[in-house]
C-alpha cells in the first residue's frame, strides 16, 4: 500500500477486514483467520462504530498477511504492509529506504496506490508558507526552496518510480481514489483521474502495462456529517462504496483481486 | 541494563542521523537497533557523473540553455514543466517520467509566486547541477523522446565572456543537439543595456565558435524572452534589433542554422512562440535542413527573415 498521510490506507484495511468476515463473496474469501489479528480487530472496531481509524505511524506500522481463497479453488497468502504515510514522506526527503521495506518493494507483485480525491493546486503560488506575496522582484528576500512542500502527487510519482526501479517483477497497480463518496456517483474513476490529475494519469499509462483505477469510499461517507445515517445501515459492509468503470458496489476486494489475477 | 529516558535520548542525539536511526524496542530492557538503509537516486538535477551514466544508457536529445544571469533560463524550463504538471501533455507530447522532479521543482517554485508579475525565479548558481531529464511520448506515433535540459548558470556564461578557458564549465555543448541562447529583449528599453547585451551575445558565440565547440549537427535558437514587457513604442525597435542580431550572428556562425523565437515572461504558453520552440526541440532530425524549418505551417517573421538570410 502506497500513499501519503490521510489517503485512507488504514481505513481501507479496516473495511477490508470487516468485508472479508461478513460478505458472501465466493470469488475472494478468507480461507482461515490469521492467528494474531489484534491490529485488524481493533481498527475494525473503530470502523464499525464510524469512528476515525487511528492513523498508522512509523512506530506502529504493521504487516498483514491474509490467507485468501480465490474462486473457491486456489489459496494465496496476501501480504499487505501497512506502512505509515509519514515513512513514505521520509523516503522522498531522505532518498533512502529502510532495508526491510526495500526488500518488500523489490519482491512485491502489486501496488495499491492511494490518491486523494481532493484536488491539489500543484501550481499554487502560496504553497511555500513563508513567502511574502507582496514582493515582486525581491530576490534577496526570497525564501529558500523547501523540498518537503513539493506537491503530494509529485512525491507519489517519484515514489512509484523508485519502487519500479527496484522491483524485480512486472509490478501491477491498483490505483485507489479515496473518499469516492464525495465524487458524483456516475463518474468513472479512470476518467476522473485523467481529467483531474493528468500528470499522474499519463505517468501511470506510459510506465506500466497493468493498471486499473478504482474509486473507494471505505467509510461510505463523511463521519462528521453523515455518521447517524451510516450507522443505520444494518450490515456495516454495505456502507462501503467501490467504483470501477461505471459500476458501484461494496466489493472492496476488487483492487486486490486485480493485483492477484 | 536499564537506561533512563534521558540517557536514551542523549545516546540517540549523539549519533548522526545520516548513519543510523535508533529506537527503543522494549519498555524494561531497551535495545538499540541500527536500521540499515538503501540509498535511491536523489531526484535533483543530474551531476556530471550522473549525466554521463544516463547518456551512456539512453539515447537523448540534449538542449543546452545559455545566456547571462536573470535572462530567464530557469523560467523557460519552469513554464514547460508547469504545462506538463497542469495538463500531463504539451504539444501532443505526453509526460512519461523524470528522475529529476526535485530539480524541476527547485526551478519552478519561485516562478509560480508571481504569475502575471515580474517572474523572479531564483537564478541557477555555478554550484547547482544543471542536467534535468524529461521523458515524453509522442501521442500519435507513440515514439519516446528523452530530453536533457541543461540549465547552465548564467554566471558560467558571464565568466566565459571574459575568459575562454572557462569553456570546461559548459562542455555539455559539445554533446548538444540544440543550443538555445536566452536573451532578455526587454533590456532594449535601456540604451546602455541594449548595446551591452548584444555585445555579450556576440562575444559568447564567437568564443564558442573559435574553440570549435559546436558539434556538427547542432541547431541554434535565439530565444527572446519577456516580449510582453516591451511597451508598444519599442515593439518596432525590438523587431529591428532582433534582425540586426541575426545578421551579425550569421557573420560569426556561418554553418549552423539559427532560428529565433519570441516568448513571454509569464507562464502563458499559448502566448508567443513557446509551443513552436518546444516542437522544434523535439523534431527528430538533427541534421541541418533549412527547408524543413522554413516550411513550418506556423512560420513567423523571424524564420522568414532567416530564410531571406540563408538565400542571400
Amino acid at each position: 500500500m502506497l500513499g501519503f498521510p490521510s489517503t485512507g490506507k488504514t481505513t481501507y484495511i479496516a473495511a477490508l477486514w470487516q468485508y472479508l468476515k461478513d460478505s458472501n463473496n465466493q470469488n475472494f474469501r478468507l480461507n482461515v483467520m490469521p492467528e494474531y489479528r489484534d491490529y485488524l480487530e481493533s481498527n475494525s472496531e473503530y470502523w464499525i462504530s464510524c469512528e476515525n481509524v487511528p492513523r498508522t505511524t512509523p512506530e506502529n506500522s504493521e504487516k498483514i498477511t491474509l490467507s485468501i481463497e480465490i474462486n473457491q479453488s486456489e489459496v494465496f497468502d496476501v501480504t499487505i504492509p501497512d506502512v505509515a504515510g509519514e515513512s513514505y514522506k521520509q523516503i522522498f526527503l531522505q532518498r533512502r529506504i529502510e532495508e526491510n521495506l526495500y526488500s518488500e518493494f523489490s519482491s512485491a507483485n502489486g501496488l495499491l496506490v492511494f490518491i486523494s480525491s481532493e484536488t491539489e493546486d500543484i501550481l499554487s503560488h502560496n504553497r511555500h508558507n513563508n513567502i511574502d506575496n507582496t514582493s515582486t522582484n525581491n530576490l534577496t528576500n526570497s525564501p529558500s526552496f523547501e523540498v518537503e512542500k513539493t506537491p503530494t502527487i509529485l512525491k507519489l510519482i517519484d515514489l512509484i518510480q523508485i519502487i519500479k526501479s527496484i522491483n524485480n517483477n512486472d509490478i501491477s497497480l491498483s490505483i485507489i481514489i479515496s473518499a469516492w463518496d464525495v465524487i458524483e456517483e456516475k463518474t468513472i474513476p479512470e476518467v476522473w483521474i485523467k481529467t483531474n490529475k493528468p500528470f499522474i494519469y499519463n505517468f501511470i499509462k506510459n510506465n506500466f502495462k497493468k493498471y486499473r483505477f478504482f474509486g473507494v469510499s471505505a467509510q461510505g461517507g463523511d463521519y462528521a456529517t453523515n455518521k447517524d445515517e451510516l450507522l443505520k445501515e444494518n450490515n456495516p459492509i454495505n456502507r462501503i462504496k467501490v467504483g470501477y468503470e461505471s459500476s458501484i458496489s461494496n466489493d472492496i476486494t476488487l483492487p486486490l483481486q486485480y493485483l492477484i489475477q | 541494563m536499564i537506561m533512563s529516558n534521558e540517557l536514551i535520548e542523549k545516546v540517540i542525539n549523539s549519533l548522526s542521523e545520516e548513519k543510523s536511526e535508533l529506537f527503543v524496542q522494549e519498555q524494561d530492557a531497551p535495545t538499540l537497533i541500527e536500521k540499515k538503509y538503501v540509498e535511491v537516486y536523489n531526484g535533483d538535477a543530474f551531476s556530471n557523473q550522473e549525466i554521463n551514466t544516463y547518456l551512456a544508457e539512453n539515447f537523448c536529445d540534449v538542449i543546452v540553455l545559455g545566456g547571462l544571469p536573470y535572462n530567464g533560463k530557469s523560467t523557460l524550463i519552469s513554464c514547460i514543466y508547469d504545462k506538463f504538471l497542469q495538463d500531463g501533455e504539451f504539444q501532443q507530447y505526453e509526460f512519461v517520467n523524470t528522475k529529476t522532479i526535485i530539480g524541476f521543482e527547485k526551478r519552478s517554485y519561485l516562478a509560480r509566486l508571481s504569475a502575471g508579475q515580474q517572474p523572479n525565479t531564483k537564478r541557477t548558481f555555478r554550484t547547482d547541477n544543471p542536467f534535468l531529464n524529461l521523458t515524453l511520448k509522442q501521442s500519435k506515433t507513440n515514439s519516446i523522446k528523452r530530453l536533457i535540459l541543461v540549465d547552465t548558470s548564467g554566471e558560467v556564461f558571464d565568466d566565459f565572456k571574459k575568459n575562454s578557458s572557462t569553456i570546461d564549465n559548459f562542455k555539455a555543448i559539445s554533446r548538444a543537439n540544440h543550443f538555445s541562447y536566452i536573451f532578455d529583449i526587454s533590456l532594449i528599453q535601456d540604451l546602455k543595456q541594449k548595446h551591452s547585451a548584444k555585445s555579450s551575445l556576440k562575444t559568447i558565440f564567437r568564443g564558442i565558435e573559435d574553440l570549435k565547440m559546436f558539434p556538427p549537427n547542432i541547431k541554434i535558437e535565439l530565444i527572446f524572452t519577456k516580449w510582453d514587457k516591451i511597451s508598444d513604442e519599442y515593439k518596432s525597435e525590438a523587431d529591428n534589433y532582433i534582425k540586426s542580431i541575426l545578421e551579425e550572428l550569421k557573420l560569426i556562425i556561418t554553418k549552423i542554422p539559427i532560428t529565433a523565437y519570441k516568448i513571454s515572461s509569464i507562464s502563458d504558453l499559448q502566448k508567443f512562440e513557446l509551443p513552436e520552440l518546444f516542437e522544434y526541440w523535439l523534431q527528430s532530425d538533427t541534421v541541418h535542413d533549412y527547408d524543413k524549418i522554413i516550411t513550418k505551417e506556423n512560420i513567423n517573421w523571424i524564420n522568414d527573415y532567416i530564410k531571406y538570410l540563408d538565400h542571400e
